[in-house]
């Protein structure tokens, strides 16, 4: 399912800068069951795409299409793994799951099913009763992309999911990420400032400068499964690295 | 603005040993001086021994006191007259509360009030309700209500405020409804708030309805201080502060405690 947002205008209040223009006229479209990344310096608004495709945030102009018919925004088939996990402490892994699933209207008894084979997918099955506070950073994380595969989407938007863990935990979950996609066949958009791992994880990946304006999209010719550390992988991210220091100039 | 009480973390396994501990320690040492000071003053009629007060609270409890009532009636209706209230004004305060911090002009009609009620005399509101309700039960639950319920609105109006608005976000992007983040999230959220309100409460409730008693009710607690009272007997209004103290401490530490215990199971034993 592809997905695209066309002549994107946001600007925010500020309470000490006045109005900030996030994005002016901005146009990308990202493919059906590709695994694409929005690459930028923080603050140029890549949250805020997520948050406009979801229907979370609303733009001033622009639209949001699917498999180019023009729909509301936050009108079809997602879910969002936020950068923490975002989960409720007071209700178990599994609770947390069925969460999502009462909200996406699934009846209860379909639920406990649900439940237990996106916890198997993610590995976290024997944690199903476990609270939240007992697991390790990146369990937690599992637990958030486990809800959002539960209430199986065709997109999921990911917003540097892994940015607050260790790089070990984030390498396994990379892989691990990459082994779910290519089992659902799910179109992704994610976010991160981390032009490696856009490089590792992506098929395309879209550059926006501090402006919020995007000026390049790159395809990222690496056939998979793809290692760390793979020199052709180097070679991309050194060339994007370039491009990207060349266009990005302020405040990083 | 009244001063809000903070939900505290609860303690961990050692920290509660180590409570009790102090605790029988502090009871002891207690006794030991009340002991002492009875000896030395060595008049019954002024301060009795507490071994002589715990023979009256056995005698009361199971033979009966002068009314032919024993303590244990007395305190079984103080206890249903402070869980009544206390109720009252803990269920009020949430639902004004909560009423107060999502609707904006409600909030406006109802806040300006908060510190003018909680600044007048306990003692004033429970005499003016005694005259308005005719010296009945209604009276000590009126002034609990009165007296309890601003302080619960306030502080579950700023719980309400405080909401993690990532997880409202987050249940808003998997498309959660009303109803299902008010029992989701905000649920939870507050029962921290609502616990230290309800401890807050409690402590106003019991003076409330000994006090109501005491002024004009003839059963409970309050009403044995003030009939022992006027008989000048000092060792009987002990025998009934003993018992007195007693239930408050199995109502704080193992009635509410063990609901504490079990509401906040999940913050138990974090790993990280």
């Amino acid at each position: 399912m592809s997905l695209s947002v066309t002549d994107l205008t946001k600007t925010f209040e500020d309470a000490r800068r006045g109005n900030v223009t996030v994005f002016e006229n901005l146009t990308v479209t990202f493919e059906g069951g590709a695994f694409s990344t929005v690459m930028g310096p923080s603050g140029c608004g890549k949250t805020t795409l997520l948050n406009v495709l979801a229907g979370l945030v609303d733009p001033d102009a622009g639209h949001v299409s699917v498999d180019g018919e023009r729909v509301e925004p936050g009108d079809f088939s997602f879910a969002y793994v936020f950068q923490e996990p975002r989960l409720l402490d007071w209700k178990t892994v599994g609770e947390n799951v069925a969460f999502a699933l009462r909200a996406n209207g699934v009846p209860e008894s379909e639920r406990d099913e649900v439940v237990a084979s996106v916890l198997d997918l993610v590995g976290l099955r024997e944690e199903t009763d476990t609270y939240p506070l007992r697991l390790s950073g990146g369990m937690r994380q599992r637990v958030g992309l486990a809800r959002a595969l539960a209430v199986e989407p065709d997109v999921l938007l990911m917003d540097e999911p892994f940015s607050e863990l260790d790089e070990l935990t984030a390498r396994r979950l990379r892989e691990d990420l990459l082994d779910l996609w290519q089992e659902t066949g799910k179109t992704i958009v994610f976010v991160t400032h981390d032009i490696g791992e856009a490089v590792f994880l992506s098929d395309d990946v879209y550059l926006l400068n501090e402006r919020g304006e995007l000026f390049e999209e790159a395809t990222v010719p690496v056939g998979r499964p793809r290692t760390f550390g793979d020199r052709e992988l180097d070679e991309v991210e050194r060339r994007l690295t370039e491009t990207f220091f060349e266009n990005v100039t302020n405040r990083v | 603005m009244a001063p809000t009480i903070v939900p505290e973390a609860l303690p961990g396994r050692a920290t509660v040993a180590a409570k009790a501990t102090s605790l029988v320690v502090s009871v002891a040492g207690l006794l030991v001086a009340w002991t002492g000071l009875a000896l030395h003053l060595g008049d019954p009629r002024v301060l009795p021994t507490p071994v002589a007060v715990f023979e009256l609270v056995v005698e009361y409890s199971l033979v009966g006191d002068a009314g032919r009532r024993t303590a244990l009636f007395h305190l079984r209706v103080t206890l249903v007259r402070v869980v009544v209230a206390s109720l009252l004004a803990l269920g009020l305060g949430v639902a004004l509360g909560a009423l107060a911090a999502r609707d904006e002009r409600f909030e406006d009609a109802i806040l300006p009030w908060i510190p003018f009620w909680m600044t007048v005399p306990t003692v004033v509101v429970v005499l003016v309700t005694m005259i308005l309700f005719d010296f009945g039960a209604v009276a000590v639950y009126a002034s609990a209500v009165v007296v309890a319920t601003p302080f619960c609105v306030t502080n579950v109006w700023e719980g309400v405020r405080d909401v993690d608005p990532e997880l409202l976000e987050m249940a808003d992007a998997f498309g959660a409804g009303r109803r299902q983040v008010w029992s989701g999230v905000y649920r939870y959220h507050l029962l921290p708030y609502v616990f230290s309100s309800y401890r807050h409460v409690l402590g106003i409730v019991w003076k409330i309805v000994v006090l109501g008693e005491v002024f004009g009710l003839g059963t409970g607690v309050g009403a044995m201080f003030n009939f022992y009272y006027m008989l000048g007997e000092v060792d009987s209004m002990l025998a009934y502060v003993s018992l007195f103290v007693g239930v408050l401490f199995v109502v704080e530490y193992v009635v509410l405690g063990a609901v504490e215990r079990w509401c906040f199971r999940w913050r138990a034993d974090g790993r990280e």
